[in-house]
């Protein structure tokens, strides 16, 4: 649904990604980002969605070039994201902040949402009152909000425990699979990307590696000597 | 909407009537008072306070809808009050139209104000509205103005016609500009009250505790706090309008950075997130600096109450809510 | 007619610069916008003229920016400290409320006429420049405050705890990490501010006249520097005091009385074409 073509970011001299083309997101599929750190993945996930604006390179979604686009105007036509660091409202029931977020996109049925992420007895907690397994759960909700055709989710594990962060993958595959929404997900947390996704990419230094099913990526000679290691 | 059942709440299903008949039997008897008060002191007291209390309403509905540090209210206040006074003198028009005009006038500057002001950091954006009510001041002193501004001696005039029904002459006298202040104070924050329950408001609250999420999830963060800092720019307006009105005269010291700075001072004190708190404190600072005031004092007064309000401010003036950051908590 | 506005705005502009260097030090630093500063140039002023009336100009001159650093350490320790984890606009506005305070109590003390401080004879002549008479006491605002602020530049540049200064402007962080005093850094910083503001009050005596509106009026244009030059940017706001100095010099001159307003008109531009401000590379707040 997404493809990158010769991506680069720059950062004064330094090229935080370098020349990266890829095809992402297909439909009810997981597709994971890895990459040891400062390999990029922040960063390349902030070009897609418009955060940071590319230094060259296009990125076309649904086949039209949308390198132009307001975070905005990316949001409406379906490409929604959520946060390494939570990011939802603190102030605001959880309710209220779906709510709001879901009358302005259209969201047809918010309460399938709700249920899929688990949020129904909290509804009227304040967010900020929320544990923290909760804040995360409502930042992927506010991002599944109006059917959006691909969701990109960056460290969604970041701070919860490996149960924790196989729960959520297991409840993504899920959501990919009913929503037919293609997910995006960057993740540190190799062995439950190798678990979960279906496809993965592996990016190192701000260059792309490989791609391929985890299977492929596992023999990927190149991703042992790099990232892997004797770890894998 | 969606189809999310909502927790069912008995208690508040009779609060409501009770507090609105309540605020109907406060805002009636409010008519009754300048029979008891036969004008004098305490009725001007009254009356400035309000306009304070106006003011500090709009200082406090900004900072609690965008958490932002609206210092030098004093400005769309002040121009306003300039702006009518000139149109009277200076084109003739009737108190009613000139009131209008003026109206107009704040609204269209505090649009373009709100305009630049909204894209700066909160600290740039307190500096620059201050800076904003400082230029109005020297604005309307310079004396090549002079014959449209009055210099810095303020500008008199003589309205003619009726505003809301009632005489503009007679406005100039305390006990009967009451009702026109009075009905504008609760009618402002009425609205503010609306606005702040409004989806809008739900929405300015929701850009002011994270202006990231709110594009990422589609939302335009720009021009609904453009909006919110006209309303509140119009809504000074109308309180520098009816203090032009109740005096005949238009001064350059309505944009002192003292103005600006006793309704921060009502707004914090009375608490932000409260209509009637705003209010309140903007009647009580009224007396205090008149009452500093008869002694020389009433500067010294100002600066001391701002540090104390600052230091003991229970929980920061705009005391964000942090989301945790590692796990933990309640489930 | 233009050598001698050049060098009328250089005066203007050392003046400034001197208030906004001080101000941004300690932005940068504490991340605190004083909005007292221009009280402490006030008392600096009124302190400048009881020392120079008793005693004569020189001392004045050394003696004022002396206490004013003094002045730099109840700052730090009385205020700044205790306010650390406060949030910026709160102690922003506390400054502001000390500011109203010491300007009230100068008022009370010294009263709300206009003073003035006669320059000293050495400095009271004029020379001829470019065929003009100019006079000396211009060019000596002009020397100080370039000397202040080549001093600065060299300090910044050139020692250690310059470097460090720098380094916690661009990113406040940073502190904590490189393990250096920072308690101590912020009171040199609050010291060299207030003596900077001092040294100008007693500078602006025999150039323009002192009274009580004085505070407000410097703290206005302060902010206006600070905000144009990029809050937090020492280089942003100096650039920013030079540019403000030749533009309201110029503007009394073409522009008569409307020069008032120009510093405001710059403002509204400058923002409305970059709202972070000119900002050098430095990215505060």
């Amino acid at each position: 649904m997404i493809r990158v073509e010769n991506l680069t970011v720059a950062y004064g001299a330094f090229k935080a990604l370098n020349d990266i083309s890829v095809d992402l997101g297909q439909r009810g599929q997981v597709h994971s980002i890895i990459g040891p750190n400062g390999a990029g993945k922040s960063t390349f996930m902030d070009a897609v969605v418009g955060k940071r604006r590319p230094s060259a390179g296009r990125i076309f979604y649904k086949d039209r070039d949308i390198s132009g686009d307001s975070i905005q105007r990316r949001r409406k036509n379906g490409m929604a994201r959520s946060f390494q660091k939570t990011s939802i409202f603190p102030g605001l029931t959880i309710l209220e902040q779906l709510d709001l977020v879901a009358a302005h996109l259209n969201e047809p049925d918010l309460g399938a949402i709700i249920d899929t992420m688990d949020l129904r007895e909290v509804l009227h907690l304040e967010a900020a009152r929320a544990a923290y397994g909760v804040q995360r759960r409502v930042d992927v909700a506010l991002g599944l909000i109006g059917m959006p055709d691909i969701l990109l989710l960056d460290e969604p594990g970041a701070g919860l425990s490996a149960e924790e962060t196989a729960n959520l993958f297991r409840h993504l595959r899920k959501l990919a699979a009913e929503r037919d929404i293609a997910a995006v997900v960057v993740e540190h947390d190799v062995e439950a990307v190798f678990a979960l996704s279906d496809v993965v990419t592996v990016l190192d230094l701000g260059r792309h590696l490989a791609t391929g099913t985890p299977a492929e990526i596992r023999a990927n000679p190149q991703v042992v000597a790099a990232y892997l290691g004797t770890a894998a | 909407m969606t189809s999310v059942p909502l927790s069912p709440r008995s208690a508040s299903s009779l609060r409501w009537p009770v507090l609105g008949g309540l605020a109907l039997a406060v805002f009636l008897a409010g008519f009754l008072l300048p029979g008891y008060l036969q004008g004098g002191y305490l009725q001007s007291l009254l009356n400035n306070g309000l306009i304070t209390g106006v003011m500090a309403l709009c200082v406090a509905f900004i900072m609690h809808q965008c958490g932002l540090v609206l210092f030098g209210i004093a400005a769309y206040y002040g121009l306003a009050a300039y702006a009518c006074a000139i149109l009277i003198n200076s084109f003739g028009l009737s108190a009613m139209a000139a009131a209008g005009g003026a109206l107009l006038v704040t609204l269209t500057a505090a649009f373009l104000v709100g305009a630049i002001v909204i894209r700066v950091k909160p600290l740039a954006f307190m500096m620059i509205c201050l800076s904003l009510a400082e230029l109005m001041r020297h604005l309307v002193a310079l004396p090549s103005l002079r014959r449209t501004t009055g210099g810095s001696d303020g500008l008199l005039f003589m309205p003619e016609g009726r505003v809301l029904g009632i005489d503009a002459m007679d406005l100039l006298d305390t006990a009967q500009v009451w009702p026109l202040i009075w009905t504008a104070t609760w009618v402002i924050a009425g609205l503010f009250l609306i606005v702040a329950s409004s989806h809008f408001g739900v929405r300015l609250r929701a850009i002011k505790e994270n202006e990231e999420r709110m594009r990422f999830s589609g939302f335009d963060t720009y021009w609904p706090r453009v909006f919110a800092f006209t309303g509140v720019g119009l809504a000074a307006g109308i309180a520098g309008v009816i203090q032009a009105l109740a005096s005949g005269l238009a001064s350059p010291e309505m944009f002192s950075i003292i103005t600006s700075t006793n309704a921060l001072l009502a707004a914090i004190t009375g608490g932000v997130s409260s209509v009637i708190g705003p209010v309140a404190g903007g009647v009580i600072y009224t007396w205090a600096i008149s009452e500093f005031g008869a002694l020389g004092y009433s500067q010294l007064f100002t600066g001391i109450a701002v540090i104390l309000v600052m230091l003991f401010i229970p929980k920061g003036i705009l005391h964000p809510l942090r989301l945790l950051r590692r796990k933990g908590g309640r489930a | 007619m233009i050598p001698t506005l050049i060098l009328n705005a250089l005066a203007v502009s050392s003046l400034y610069i001197m208030m906004a260097s001080g101000l941004a030090l300690i932005f940068g630093l504490r991340r605190v916008m004083n909005f007292g500063h221009g009280a402490i140039y006030m008392v600096g002023a009124y302190l400048g003229y009881t020392i120079a009336s008793g005693m004569n100009f020189w001392a004045a001159l050394l003696i004022v920016p002396l206490l004013m650093a003094g002045l730099g350490v109840l700052l730090e320790l009385a205020v700044l400290r205790p306010l650390e984890k406060r949030q910026q606009i709160e102690v922003a506005l506390i400054t502001f409320g000390i500011g109203i305070v010491i300007a009230q109590v100068v008022i009370r003390i010294y009263g709300g006429m206009p003073l003035s401080v006669t320059a000293p004879r050495m400095l009271a002549s004029s020379v001829k420049i470019f065929g003009a008479d100019y006079p000396v006491y211009r060019l000596f605002i002009t020397v100080v405050g370039l000397c202040s602020v080549i001093a600065l530049a060299v300090w910044l540049n050139t020692t250690r705890t310059g470097m460090f200064v720098r380094a916690v402007s661009h990113a406040p962080d940073i502190s904590s990490m490189m393990g250096i005093n920072a308690n101590r850094l912020s009171l040199l910083i609050s010291m060299l501010s207030t003596a900077f503001a001092g040294l100008a009050g007693v500078l602006v005596g025999p150039y323009l006249s002192i009274d009580p509106g004085m505070d407000v009026a410097m703290i206005i244009t302060c902010m206006i520097v600070v905000v144009i030059g990029g809050t937090g940017s020492i280089w942003g706001a100096i650039f920013a005091a030079l540019i403000l100095g030749f533009v309201q010099t110029f503007g009394t001159v073409y522009l008569h009385e409307i020069s008032v307003l120009l510093p405001y008109i710059m403002l509204v531009g400058i923002l409305v074409w970059r709202p972070q401000g000119l900002n050098f590379g430095v990215s505060a707040e």
